[in-house]
Formats: structure tokens, C-alpha cells, sequence
């Protein structure tokens, strides 16, 4: 367990509890931001982010100095106003910050684009339904083959830099899902194995004070093992080409006859690609 | 540098325009998208280019124009674009408000002007072009198209006065456009046309506004005396030429130049790099050439030409006189 | 180096609906841990008096690991007081279906020097699994969770899959199932061997199973570094593109001296087929000696028939090197003689010739006829 990193509420008696761990603190209140932090280094927790998790656009939230220079995971459901968010350009060029948005309500992505475009790294919020592959196509190869540098868009530069042809590469890590990596936990120190989860107060049946060594742990050995029950299924996502970079994430949507398929395919194309032009500028020892 | 057009919508009819006909033919929902814009925009980041021309139609319908402009200024470009200035209070508020405190380097206008008594435009229109003159003024290059020979500038030296615009003239000259039928000046009556301007002498030089040439005007219709006069009171910043300006659409299709906007028309996805784009219609530009030197049969052996001083008038002029012979000439010539 | 096919017991588990193994879930023996004594004896003279030699030990049934780990904890004795100075010589390997697989068995293979299993899987329902209406989803789950031990104890695997009618429907599902299962690759395509009529309705001819090849090729080839070994293309990629003359029995033409097929009850044969169908039989490892099997006059038709094909049957064609004929038990299912090539030639043949080339732009050479 001591490698897992906790993702946790602001909660002080919480907090108190966690001394040394690595954490991803939960926040809603703006205003809990700066205090939360000095807590958590007060109390000697290594602070993988702060999630800010804003019911409000992007170009409203009210980003104060103070966060300059801590990890932030932005969670909004917009950007908003794109010259209400150039007016804070100068003080989040500062800050290090990766926003996570949904799609556009236009539904191609855009404002990934432009955030990642004037060099703020970005997150697809993707979910079952509704997403709009080809739009996420395109913004894939913007984000991997374009024109000039930008900014990372997830899961994209996650998958570059994980990818491995014999081996899965689940991006969940990126939105803090991936329960080998990820531990959530509610104010009262239960612990979940995805946000989902938690939400649902389906836990492990571990306190967070008593975990130890989870490889144990029924439950959790279940989960983390749970991709190879899409291999029980008949037609179901084991035969897809795309699998071994989604993982049955999108199953639901597939049963709908979603175009996740050409999606994960068109991403192992390219990271490949990526991969093999990068591998050509290698740097050679000069004499 | 390419001039990138957000929408191929016009609020005016203007009997001069080169892309009347290309308005006509173009759906009214045709505007640059987004994830178009970030292209060009890399696009040009990726050949250095920190330039970016704005035209239209009218670039200031597009419902993201002051977003757009915003967005580019902050990656670094510098923007012209190029307006009818005519557009509703609300609008004109909203771009004061987004723009007033970017620098003039960083962001200039060349509002298009016409004679409101020559093409009767409604009042409504010649009050709308005061407004945005009034607000943007300093900012605001003249531009002014010469499509008939009686043109007068008086109403541009009232503006420039008025609303503190910039002291340069900007001139274009209506050329055809192939296979179209359009308002142009014919290439017998461009003395004629150098004459009527250089009338203007006295006032250029009492108001001290400089006139710039656009593309596409011969040097050898001007006497020395003209050309003396130019050179000295522009501190000798012209340039006869005619060369592949290279418009990009809101479909992403990319063609010459306006007059040349249905020929060789490509994708800009068809290309990796602006040089790449530039050779191209640079290459078909010296195919024609080499078929015919310019609007003149003295062009072909003109010395101004050879020497570059010269392209030899607008390209578009014999590509038009080439439909009406037998097609015998090199296939590009008829794409 | 001799192979051994140590078939341990002739029971298994699964009613897998193609098997080709002589049915013997009834009456089928095991091997007692006496005649497995012997063979240890056996194995350890041989490698004595031929101290260049090694000793390839397939364990294989049936189902192996029906016999229990306690079976194996004995065989482990059994080589330890028996080979104590040429165990370093014998190396053992497994072919099972993994649903017996268990955390007991992790230790077994360990000291066995066992680092990969081969097995084999069908993600068609009801082709393999218990029971008269072969419960897949039965047999599924267990060998998935046996796949979840095997990996999370470090071991590889890989495996085989026997293409059959239903396989041809979609090719390419298959492939990329497999291909997920195990994303390190080590699948090989082999095509179903029928010879009952009633289960005709899952034979497929030799030219089928080039069609479902030929399927699957062209997306392998152009993403072959995603997929490695893949068999049969990685080989045919080796022997033809790069040059180097690596082949399976089958198609090597040299098991002939090599093999041994060791029965439950001591009894050797050239294979398991040829034990099944009586043929070839080398007589009782209580009887003979291991160099004694090998030697065994009757294997000279086997290397008759090599040297007949290539000047008859095989005379002239382009791909001898690469297939020897195929194997004669091909032959005999078919001619009730040795001294034919296998119908599986064609497949092959057909394979290259209308996929494999004209993809990879390839083009096979065969060596001077010595």
C-alpha cells in the first residue's frame, strides 16, 4: 500500500491521518486551496496535486498567486469566457496546472485546442457516452503530429509515453482511476478503488489506517484483475484491435455501436509513429 | 505573407469587388472553425511567420472575430484586418472593449472605402463606417479601390482628417477575374487612371498622406516625373509586382491571389509548409509568364521586367485573354 | 537431442469437440510412478553413455496435471535420485489446458526448470469444456483464472489455436482476441486434424485454412511489430525473408531419430498419433534402452520416406525445403502409407504462393538439390 497514492478530501482530521503518504487532495472551495496546502505540508504529506473540482468555468475561477508553483488538477465543466481567460494568462503561465474539461458543447473539442495551443496542458474528461470520436481523433493527431509544440493533451502524451506494443497501457492513471496506482478515500478514512466507487460507498472493507500490503485483499486483487473477465465474453471487447490501449473502458458505449474501435486503433497508430520518429532524432555521443 | 479569410459573408455588394461572383457561391454559414484557425496558426508559427492578414468577405461577421483576434495576439502574432468598418453599434462596442487595449503595432485595421456618392451607399452604411473610424481610427489604414476612371479620393482625405487615421493611402486596382465577369480597369486605361491619381499630387502633399500601390500596377505607364515624384515622397517604397499573395478560405482551400481565386485552387492540407505553398503558385505564376510577359505586347521585352523591376501588370489580365483563344498553351494555363 | 513425449495420463478434464486424441476419459491410464522411475533410469544411462546428448521432456496427456501436484513433487524425486549427474541435461516442459493449474503447482515447475507453458484455447462457445455439451464458460473462467496465477507468478506461455469451420467466419475476430490474450504473442494458427465423420462439420480442408491465413496476413504483416510470433508467418518470415532454415517437426523431415511417444504403460512410438493408431511401435521402455528406441529399425521408413518424396512425389517443387513432405502421419491418415507427401503441403504451398509472397514482395528460393 505504501506505493499507492491517496486521493483524499481537505478533511484536517483526514489529513492528520495520512502522515508521509503521497496524496491527491479533493477540494470544491477555492478558498480551502491555500490553507489545505500549507496544512498538508505542515503535516509532511508529499502532495502529488491539489484536484480543484470547479461547478464553474474555467475563466471565472478566481486562481490566486499563492498556488504558484503547486501541482493542480483543474477539473471544470468549461472554459468559459476565452478573454476573461487570457486577461489571467500572465499569472497561470506561473502556475502548474493541467486543466480537465468535457468536451465543448460544439462537440469537438476546442477548447482543448486552444488551451493546449497557448501552452497549458489539458485533460479529455471522456465518458461512455457521448463522446465524439472522430473529433477525438483529430484532436489525437493535433495533439501528437501537430504543426508546432504545444502543450500535452491526456491521455494522449500518457499513452505515448507508456506505450508499450506487448503490454496494456491503461490511461486510467490519468484521472487517478487506476486502483493500482490510486487509493480514494472518503472523509471518514474508507477506502475505494475508483471515484466511482466511492461515490456508490463501495469500499474495500479496509480503513485507511490498516491498510498494508493489498495484494491480500480479496477485493482489491478482484478489481485490479477484473480486465480479464472481457475475455469470458462473447464478441465483447477482447476482440477488438483497440483493446490493449482501452481496456474495455468504453463497453457500455460499444453495445451502442460507438466508434471506439477506430478511435484506440487510430491512437496505436499514431503513437507508434510518434514513437519511431522520435527514436530516429536520438541524441548520438559526440567525440 | 497568406491572407486568411474568416468567411467568405460580405455585408456590401461593392460593384468593384474581385469576390462578388466567390460571395455568390458560397453557403452563409461559411465561416473558419477553430480547430482550422490553430492550424493556420501553427501553420504559420511553423514557417516563422508572425504576420497574420485578416480578410473576408467581412471578417468582423464571423461570430467569434474579437475571440479569434484575442487569441492570435496572444500567440504572438501581429494581425491587419482588412474590413468594410461597417458593422452594428453592438458589435463595434463589444470589438472596442475586447481590443482597445492591444497596441497599435500589434493590431491595425485597412478599412476598404468606397465613394459613398459613386456606389450610393445607404446612409446607414456611410454612418457605420464613421462610427468604426471614430473608435478605431488610429489604427485605421485607408484602402481604396479604383474600378472606374472618374474616381475621386476627396471623401478618403476627409476621413484620414477626421478621424486621425493613418497617413498612407492604400491603392488597389480592379483586375479581372477569369472566366467571370466583373468590374475591372482595362490595361489602355491605366495611364489614364496614373493620371487622375498623380492629379492628387498637390493634396498628398499639402495633407502629407502617402499613396501605396497595390499589386498588379505597371511601372512603364508612369513618366519619369511621375516616378520621380513617387519615390521621393514615399522614400522610394514601391515595388511593380505581381506575385502569389495566397489567400487561405474558411473551407481551408488556398488559391493565388482574389482575381486568380478559381484557378489552381488547392487544399492547404495538401501542403507541409508555407514554402512548399509559395513554390507552387510562384511556379504556376512563372508558367504563364513564360507563355506571355504581361498586359502589354511590350512586356515581353520590356528591360524592367528582366530586371525585376517590373512584373509586367496583374496576371489575371492574360489568363482571361487566354480563354478566348484556341486552348494551344501549356495545360496549367487551363486548370 | 531426443524429445520425449511423456504422456503421463491419457484422462483429461475437457471434451474438447476436436480433439484428435484417441478418447480415453473412461478407461484411460495414468502413468504409475514406477514406469516413471524406469524412465528416469532409462533417461540417465542414455545421457551417461552420451555425454554430448540432452533430453527434451514434453510432458503431456490427456491432461498432465490432472495427475496432481504431489504426482510431480514425486517426479522431481524420482529425477533428483535417479539423474543426480546428467538432471542438468534434461529439460522439461508442459502442454496443458491450465484449468488444474494452482498455486501448487508455481514451486513444482520452478524446480522442474519450467518457465513456460504451452496450452491451447478456443474463444469459440462449446468447442472446449467438460461434460457432454462442453461447458465453455466453465472451462473458459477456469483457464482464465489459472492465466491470472500463471502470469502473477512470472511464468510465459504460449498457445495454440486449432482452426476450425467456425474459425473461418471471422478470422480476424480471432486474431485479435488471441492476440489480446496474450499480447506478447506465441499463437500458432494450426488447423484441425479430423478423421471421424461425425464431427466433419468442424474439418476444414487445406485450402480454407489458407483462406484463413490469408485473412489474417495481410494486417499481420503490416503491423508485425505489434504482433511478434505468430505462428505460422513468423517462421515463414524467418526461413524465407531472412535466410535462416528453422522448421517444426513437422516440416523439418528429422524427427525421425529424435522422437519418443512414452505411454502411460512404458510403451514408446514414434508420436502420439502413431501411438494411437498403433503404428510404429518402438516396444516397452522395460524392455529397451532409450538409445535402443531410438535406433529402432523401424524409423528408417520415416527417412526412406524423405528421400522417396523428394525424388517422386515432391520432385521439382519449389517449397521442399521449407515442408519435407509434411508429417507421415499426414500421410497415413489419408493413404494408409507413410510414402505420400501430406495433404497439408497444398495449404502451405497455396499460402505462399497466393499470400505470403505477394505481400511481403518476397520470394522464396529453395537451396541446391544435394
Amino acid at each position: 500500500m505504501n506505493s499507492h497514492i491517496l486521493v483524499c478530501p481537505g478533511d484536517i482530521n483526514l489529513l492528520n491521518r495520512l502522515g508521509g503518504k503521497t496524496v491527491v487532495i479533493r477540494l470544491s472551495d477555492f478558498e480551502d486551496v491555500t490553507p489545505t496546502i500549507e496544512r498538508a505540508k505542515h503535516l509532511q504529506l508529499d502532495i502529488k496535486c491539489i484536484a480543484l473540482h470547479s461547478d464553474i468555468p474555467v475563466s471565472d475561477i478566481p486562481f490566486n498567486r499563492d498556488w504558484e508553483g503547486e501541482p493542480l488538477a483543474v477539473f471544470a465543466p468549461d472554459l468559459g469566457n476565452l478573454r476573461d481567460f487570457i486577461k489571467k494568462i500572465a499569472l497561470l503561465r506561473h502556475f502548474n496546472i493541467r486543466f480537465y474539461l468535457p468536451n465543448d458543447s460544439g462537440g469537438c473539442y476546442t477548447s482543448h485546442r486552444i488551451l493546449s495551443s497557448l501552452g497549458f496542458s489539458v485533460a479529455v474528461l471522456l465518458n461512455d457516452d457521448g463522446v465524439n470520436w472522430d473529433a477525438l481523433c483529430d484532436l489525437m493527431t493535433y495533439s501528437l503530429l501537430g504543426l508546432v509544440r504545444h502543450a500535452p493533451i491526456e491521455p494522449f502524451q500518457y499513452v505515448t509515453a507508456q506505450y508499450d506494443r506487448n503490454r496494456h497501457t491503461d490511461y486510467a492513471s490519468v484521472y487517478f482511476e487506476d486502483p493500482t496506482s490510486f487509493l480514494h478515500l472518503d472523509g471518514e478514512g474508507h477506502v475505494a478503488l475508483s471515484p466511482d466507487e466511492l461515490r456508490r460507498g463501495s469500499f474495500i472493507g479496509v480503513n485507511v489506517d490498516e491498510i498494508g500490503d493489498l495484494s491480500g485483499n480479496v477485493e482489491y486483487v478482484k478489481r485490479i484483475e477484473s480486465w480479464r473477465n472481457f475475455f469470458l465474453e462473447t464478441n465483447g471487447c477482447a476482440y477488438c484491435q483497440g483493446w490493449r490501449v482501452c481496456l474495455g473502458k468504453f463497453a457500455q458505449g460499444r453495445k451502442n455501436n460507438s466508434s471506439c474501435k477506430d478511435f484506440h486503433v487510430e491512437l496505436m497508430d499514431v503513437v507508434e509513429q510518434y514513437q519511431t520518429m522520435k527514436d530516429k532524432n536520438k541524441t548520438v555521443w559526440q567525440p | 505573407m497568406p491572407n486568411i479569410l474568416l468567411t467568405q459573408r460580405c455585408v456590401r455588394s461593392c460593384p468593384y469587388c474581385f469576390a462578388n461572383k466567390h460571395m455568390s457561391d458560397s453557403a452563409p454559414d461559411d465561416i473558419l472553425s477553430w480547430e482550422d484557425l490553430i492550424y493556420i496558426a501553427d501553420f504559420m508559427e511553423a514557417a516563422k511567420e508572425r504576420r497574420f492578414p485578416i480578410l473576408g468577405g467581412e471578417p468582423t461577421l464571423h461570430p467569434d472575430f474579437n475571440d479569434m483576434l484575442i487569441y492570435l495576439l496572444e500567440r504572438n502574432f501581429d494581425i491587419n484586418v482588412f474590413t468594410s468598418g461597417i458593422m452594428t453599434n453592438e458589435k463595434l462596442e463589444e470589438a472596442d472593449l475586447a481590443l482597445r487595449d492591444v497596441p497599435p503595432e500589434r493590431l491595425s485595421f485597412t478599412c476598404n472605402l468606397n465613394d459613398p456618392e459613386k456606389t450610393h451607399s445607404p446612409l446607414a452604411e456611410v454612418e457605420s463606417v464613421k462610427r468604426f473610424l471614430k473608435v478605431f481610427g488610429n489604427r485605421v489604414t485607408a484602402g481604396f479601390n479604383i474600378y472606374r476612371s472618374d474616381f475621386k479620393l476627396d471623401f478618403i482625405f476627409r476621413y484620414i482628417n477626421e478621424f486621425g487615421l493613418n497617413r498612407t493611402v492604400r491603392l488597389g486596382i480592379a483586375h479581372p477575374i477569369p472566366g467571370k465577369k466583373n468590374k475591372f480597369i482595362k490595361p489602355e486605361d491605366i495611364k489614364a487612371i496614373y493620371n487622375r491619381l498623380l492629379s492628387y499630387i498637390p493634396v498628398f502633399e499639402r495633407l502629407r498622406i502617402k499613396p501605396g500601390l497595390d499589386c498588379g500596377f505597371p511601372l512603364c505607364l508612369l513618366d519619369d516625373a511621375q516616378l520621380g515624384w513617387l519615390y521621393r515622397f514615399t522614400g522610394g517604397k514601391y515595388d511593380f509586382g505581381c506575385a502569389p499573395v495566397v489567400d487561405i478560405g474558411p473551407d481551408m482551400k488556398i488559391w493565388s491571389c482574389f482575381p486568380l481565386s478559381s484557378f489552381h485552387t488547392k487544399s492547404l492540407f495538401e501542403f507541409n509548409t508555407l514554402k512548399e505553398v509559395y513554390d507552387y503558385y510562384s511556379r504556376i505564376h512563372d508558367i504563364i509568364r513564360t507563355e506571355v510577359g504581361g498586359i502589354f505586347e511590350e512586356c515581353d521585352n520590356c528591360n524592367f521586367r528582366e530586371e525585376g523591376l517590373c512584373r509586367g501588370g496583374c496576371l489575371a489580365h492574360s489568363l482571361s485573354n487566354f480563354r478566348k483563344e484556341h486552348p494551344l498553351r501549356m495545360k496549367e494555363i487551363y486548370m | 537431442m531426443a524429445t520425449v513425449i511423456l504422456k503421463a495420463t491419457e484422462k483429461c478434464n475437457s471434451n474438447c469437440y476436436y480433439c484428435d486424441v484417441v478418447r480415453k476419459q473412461e478407461t484411460g491410464t495414468s502413468m504409475p510412478l514406477d514406469i516413471l522411475e524406469l524412465a528416469f533410469i532409462r533417461f540417465d544411462s542414455y545421457l551417461k553413455s552420451y555425454p554430448e546428448e540432452r533430453i527434451d521432456i514434453l510432458w503431456h496427456g490427456g491432461e498432465p496435471l490432472l495427475l496432481g501436484a504431489e504426482y510431480y513433487r514425486s517426479a522431481i524425486e524420482l529425477q533428483e535420485q535417479h539423474c543426480p549427474e546428467t538432471k542438468s541435461r534434461i529439460k522439461h516442459s508442459v502442454q496443458t489446458n491450465l484449468t488444474c493449474f494452482t498455486e501448487d503447482f508455481v514451486d513444482i515447475f520452478r524446480k522442474l526448470g519450467i518457465t513456460a507453458v504451452g496450452t491451447s484455447f478456443d474463444p469459440e462457445p462449446n468447442m472446449r469444456g467438460p461434460g457432454r455439451k462442453i461447458d465453455s464458460q466453465k472451462y473458459n473462467k477456469r483457464f482464465i483464472n489459472a492465466l491470472s496465477i500463471l502470469e502473477g507468478h512470472g511464468f510465459g506461455w504460449g498457445m495454440i489455436y486449432v482452426v476450425t469451420k467456425k474459425s473461418l467466419l471471422r478470422p480476424l475476430d480471432v486474431f485479435f482476441f488471441l492476440t489480446n490474450l496474450k499480447l506478447t504473442g506465441g499463437v500458432n494458427f494450426n488447423p484441425v486434424l479430423i478423421y471421424d465423420e461425425e464431427r466433419k462439420d468442424v474439418a476444414i480442408t487445406p485450402a480454407e485454412y489458407v483462406e484463413f491465413l490469408g485473412a489474417i496476413f495481410p494486417y499481420w504483416w503490416k503491423n508485425r511489430h505489434r504482433y511478434p510470433d505468430i505462428e505460422p508467418f513468423k517462421s515463414l518470415v524467418k526461413n524465407i525473408i531472412d535466410g535462416h532454415r528453422s522448421l517444426g517437426c513437422v516440416d523439418s523431415g528429422s524427427c525421425t531419430y529424435h522422437h519418443i511417444n512414452l505411454a502411460p504403460d512404458g510403451e514408446t512410438s514414434q508420436c502420439g498419433r502413431s501411438a494411437d493408431w498403433g503404428l510404429l511401435p518402438y516396444g516397452n521402455i522395460k524392455d529397451r534402452s532409450i538409445e535402443e528406441i531410438l535406433g529402432d529399425g523401424q524409423r528408417r521408413q520415416l527417412a526412406d520416406r524423405v528421400e522417396y518424396l523428394r525424388d517422386n512425389d515432391c520432385d521439382g517443387c519449389r517449397f521442399w525445403d521449407l515442408c519435407h513432405g509434411g508429417c507421415p502421419l499426414d500421410a497415413y491418415s489419408k493413404h494408409s502409407d507413410f510414402m505420400y507427401k501430406s495433404e497439408w503441403c497444398g495449404a502451405k504451398k497455396g499460402f505462399i504462393e497466393k499470400y505470403f509472397e505477394p505481400i511481403t514482395g518476397a520470394k522464396f528460393k529453395p537451396r541446391e538439390k544435394s
